[in-house]
């Protein structure tokens, strides 16, 4: 039996009244469970992980973490301690090194991975001594996505891991994100690379205009896309309403 | 816990003493301007230990107004600050890291403006003087940290440093900090009493006796409530920010 | 770690600095072996009136002990005195100290200055040294206090919280709070109500009498800053106790002077201030081009300094045979420089405001009398300004006889100040 490490009901969140980015989400993540968010930009993927985290002040009925019920915007310091998140950072003038930057996030856990260590899984130890902003995009989002584990965490959330990676830092983080399921790690990923859901994720949740329109497992997912005997690409936009808009096009 | 604190105002004093381009102006700009307007050229003709007070109070203002604005605005728009809200780490470590680093700056903006006041300005204070007016100095910046904090979460990263710069030297000045109030415009003295610059710097001249002598408590009282205003605007834009 | 060393040498740096960063000289413990006691001489000695016939001045516990025609037998140590002049320390009768002024002072050979108008609170923590004759170096202080003058009148431009003087009714509270925070006696503020010039505003003629009745009352002297001839005769005629600036509008009348005279008022020219308003020359001639002087920036850039006001040279022959007039008529000249305002420093002025009193035609012994004898006696300054058993050994060594020449003043050879010769 898995257990669930997250769990929201009725998740809203507006920035300005009466413009909603969330409406109503519910949302679940167990342990060992890699869960993809798809969505067109801008339908509030981001937003979900602010909003689950306690840096925007989202209201919900009810807000699970790690089996505690959670209010307001407020998260304990020893369930932050076994969350990880990797964002998308710009920071052309971030001038610390990759080695000084785990150090320093490491320090934020209880218990976190050595920095050696973290280097090797993610093939930065040639850069260990780079400052950020010189680092290639590739190159940080594997930085990035080391910050996100450097503290051993049982809940990840990952922002778009794999946007800018060449094929071969795609495959590097795909082995890694399996690595966390295998050591019971939930995971709530977000992407835009249909091949990266196939390849990870145990379930898909579809978010279209801040509500989500389709949740299913992937095994389902792979199953309607071969019951309909169409790409995986076809079944998504079908899923989120573009392949109306994309047979216009192509007439 | 403790760990934290120290390794953000370490990797956060790291990364100001890798960035040249901001901490020489902020250094130099001090030490120049009072060596040529306080000491060659003293049109003001004050006593040289308020000329030099007042530079001192100039001076220490500069680090933390910048480095708060532009560094806070900058990891905001780059996505640090985001990243760093979503991490274990208290915020108030952030502060204090960024406060701790402004402070660094103005222990040394400091004690260069003391060594030329000391040497070419004859400036004499007793020992508890320079030790009382280095804690003032010190101590007195977290008005002006806060409101650079402020500017930096409102403003752009490239807004940040024109919006300090139209605030910091006004400011400066209308204090009397370049110039004494007793030779500008009447009015000037009533724009000073509504300024953190002139309630500081009032402060720092009580130390040396050279106050214009209103009540310590007004000048404490004008600091902690803007100061306690502007740690509630911050806090109310936290929230708000994605 | 690398910016474990950059922060411990900062720390490290904090501290030297704040170590080696210049403090007030004030250091008794560092002088006070010096203060057991010497002979010095052979000298010649000018007792601040006249020429006295002894040689050797014997020094005890910061007092001259006694005075000798022939090297005493005593265990004390004897200084050589190479015949140079010896004279008491000067006094300077109007200045406005604070910060390191009494140092400055002290320096040139000023060892008291009589403060016009001063933070009470400056005068108060160096009442306490006047009274030892512990080793010290600063000058001594007496002073006013605050000045009284009406609201948003002369004295309350400079960023002093002064308490002013509303009414009459007021008088008697003004003198008491003043006693109350250490004045040595009041100094106060007053332009009659006719003045044509641009001044601030001034307490009433009622009021300048009611505060010299309760002055009166509560036996303390007043003293009054005036700027004009009018205004100089009202406060005489009110019956204040000196005047501490003289006038140029016009050249003293007969009736002012009698009315001095009767009263017993005298007079602080201040010429100095004046000169610098209105002609410029004497700081030029003295301490600018003498490049033997180490005058530090701040106080060069004092003396050539002055008030922005644009008035004829003349005004300042009127000031002069002002003087010179009050002098012949009996009225005591005091010598005070008004430093530091403009062309003024601390302790350069003294002797610039003597050379300019001796200009104006002050003999230079009564010159010298007004800077040592009468300060001291008109402001009962106790046992100072006299070379004489019991005084206090503040005294200069000069290289010329200062009857002859007032410029040696300029760079005394050694200042004693409570029996411990002056070094910075």
């Amino acid at each position: 039996m898995q257990d669930t490490l997250i769990e929201a009901i009725a998740l809203r969140h507006a920035y300005q009244a009466g413009k909603p980015v969330l409406n109503d989400v519910n949302l679940a993540i167990k342990a060992g469970e890699v869960v993809a968010v798809l969505g067109p930009n801008g339908t509030g993927k981001t937003t979900l992980i602010h909003a689950l985290l306690g840096s925007v002040a989202a209201q919900f009925e009810q807000l699970t973490l790690f089996g505690e019920r959670q209010h307001g915007q407020h998260r304990k310091r020893a369930l932050q301690r076994q969350i990880g998140v990797m964002m998308q950072v710009a920071g052309l003038t971030a001038n610390l090194t990759v080695t000084e930057q785990l150090t320093l996030f490491a320090s934020y856990y209880g218990t976190p991975i050595p920095v050696p260590e973290l280097l090797q899984r993610f093939a930065l130890t040639e850069l260990a001594t780079t400052q950020f902003g010189n680092l290639s995009g590739g190159q940080r989002q594997r930085l990035l996505f080391a910050i996100a584990v450097c503290g051993a965490p049982k809940l990840v959330f990952l922002d778009e891991p794999s946007l800018g990676m060449d094929i071969t830092a795609r495959h590097l983080m795909w082995q890694q994100v399996k690595w966390l399921r295998q050591q019971g790690c939930g995971v709530l990923l977000t992407t835009h690379y249909l091949e990266e859901v196939v390849a990870l994720a145990d379930r898909v949740v579809v978010l279209g205009h801040g509500s989500v329109t389709t949740e299913l497992s992937m095994d389902v997912f792979k199953a309607q896309a071969a019951h309909a005997d169409i790409s995986i690409e076809q079944h998504y936009l079908t899923l989120i309403g573009a392949q109306q808009h994309v047979d216009d096009l192509s007439e | 816990m403790l760990t934290i604190y120290q390794n953000e105002a370490k990797y956060d004093l790291l990364s100001l003493l890798r960035t040249p381009g901001f901490y020489l102006p902020a250094l130099l700009f001090p030490a120049v301007f009072y060596y040529f307007f306080g000491v060659l050229f003293p049109y003001s003709g004050g006593d040289p230990a308020r000329v030099m007070v007042a530079y001192c109070c100039f001076g220490v203002i500069g680090p933390a107004l910048f480095n708060f604005a532009i560094a806070v605005a900058g990891d905001r728009q780059q996505g640090w600050l985001a990243l760093k809200r979503l991490s274990p780490m208290p915020m108030s470590a952030y502060m204090m890291a960024k406060w701790s680093s402004s402070l660094f700056f103005a222990v040394i903006i400091l004690l260069t403006l003391y060594v030329i006041g000391g040497s070419f300005s004859e400036v004499t204070l007793t020992r508890g003087q320079w030790l009382a007016l280095t804690a003032v100095l010190l101590l007195g910046t977290l008005p002006f940290a806060l409101l650079g904090l402020v500017i930096g979460l409102f403003c752009s990263d490239k807004a940040a440093p024109a919006v300090v710069n139209l605030i910091y030297l006004p400011m400066a000045f209308l204090a009397g900090l370049w110039v004494p109030l007793s030779v500008l415009p009447d009015y000037v003295q009533s724009i000073a009493y509504g300024l953190p610059t002139y309630h500081f710097s009032q402060l720092a001249m009580k130390v040396i006796g050279q106050d214009q002598g209103l009540s310590m408590g007004v000048h404490c009282a004008y600091l902690v409530v803007l100061s306690a205003g502007l740690a509630w605007v911050a806090h109310y834009r936290f929230r708000r920010m994605a | 770690m690398r910016l474990g060393t950059i922060v411990g040498a900062l720390v490290a740096l904090v501290v030297i600095v704040l170590v080696v960063l210049p403090t007030p000289a004030v250091q008794q413990d560092n002088v006070a072996t010096a203060s057991a006691g010497f002979v010095l001489g052979p000298v010649q000695v000018f007792d601040g009136q006249s020429k006295l016939d002894v040689s050797y001045i014997e020094v005890r516990d910061g007092r001259i002990a006694k005075l000798h025609q022939q090297a005493p037998n005593t265990d004390l140590p004897l200084i050589d005195g190479q015949q140079q002049w010896l004279m008491p320390g000067l006094i300077d009768a109007h200045v406005h100290a604070w910060g390191n002024a009494l140092e400055a002072q002290l320096a040139r050979g000023v060892t008291t200055v009589v403060d016009m108008f001063g933070d009470p609170s400056y005068l108060q923590v160096y009442q306490q040294s006047r009274t030892r004759a512990q080793p010290q170096w600063h000058a001594d202080i007496w002073g006013a206090g605050y000045l009284v003058t009406a609201p948003g009148g002369h004295g309350t431009q400079y960023g002093l919280s002064v308490p002013v003087m509303h009414s009459v009714d007021d008088a008697d509270a003004m003198i008491q709070q003043r006693l109350a925070q250490g004045a040595d006696f009041i100094k106060v503020v007053y332009t009659h109500a006719d003045a044509v010039y641009d001044h601030h505003p001034s307490i009433s003629l009622a009021q300048l009498q009611a505060l010299v009745t309760a002055a009166k009352r509560h036996k303390v002297m007043i003293v009054a800053h005036i700027a004009d001839h009018q205004s100089a005769l009202e406060a005489v005629q009110a019956g204040v106790d000196g005047l501490v600036h003289s006038f140029f509008d016009q050249v003293v009348s007969d009736r002012l002077l009698q009315e001095l005279v009767a009263n017993e008022v005298f007079v602080i020219p201040t010429l100095v201030v004046y000169e610098g308003m209105l002609r410029q020359q004497v700081n030029a001639q003295y301490l600018l081009q003498n490049e033997t002087l180490e005058l530090s920036a701040h106080v060069r850039q004092q003396l050539q300094s002055s008030f922005p006001v644009n008035l004829p040279e003349s005004y300042y022959g009127l000031a002069q045979q002002t003087v010179k007039r009050m002098y012949d008529a009996g009225v005591p000249i005091l010598v005070g420089s008004d430093a530091p305002n403009p062309n003024t420093a601390h302790g350069w002025s003294m002797a610039m405001e003597m050379l300019l009193l001796a200009e104006a035609g002050v003999p230079i012994e009564a010159v010298l009398e007004g800077a040592t004898v009468l300060p001291a006696k008109h402001f009962a300054l106790g046992q100072r300004g006299r070379i004489a058993e019991g005084y206090r050994a503040d005294f200069l060594l000069l290289n010329d006889d200062p009857r002859s020449d007032l410029t040696t003043l300029i760079q005394p050879q050694a200042i004693y100040k409570n029996g411990v010769r002056y070094q910075p």
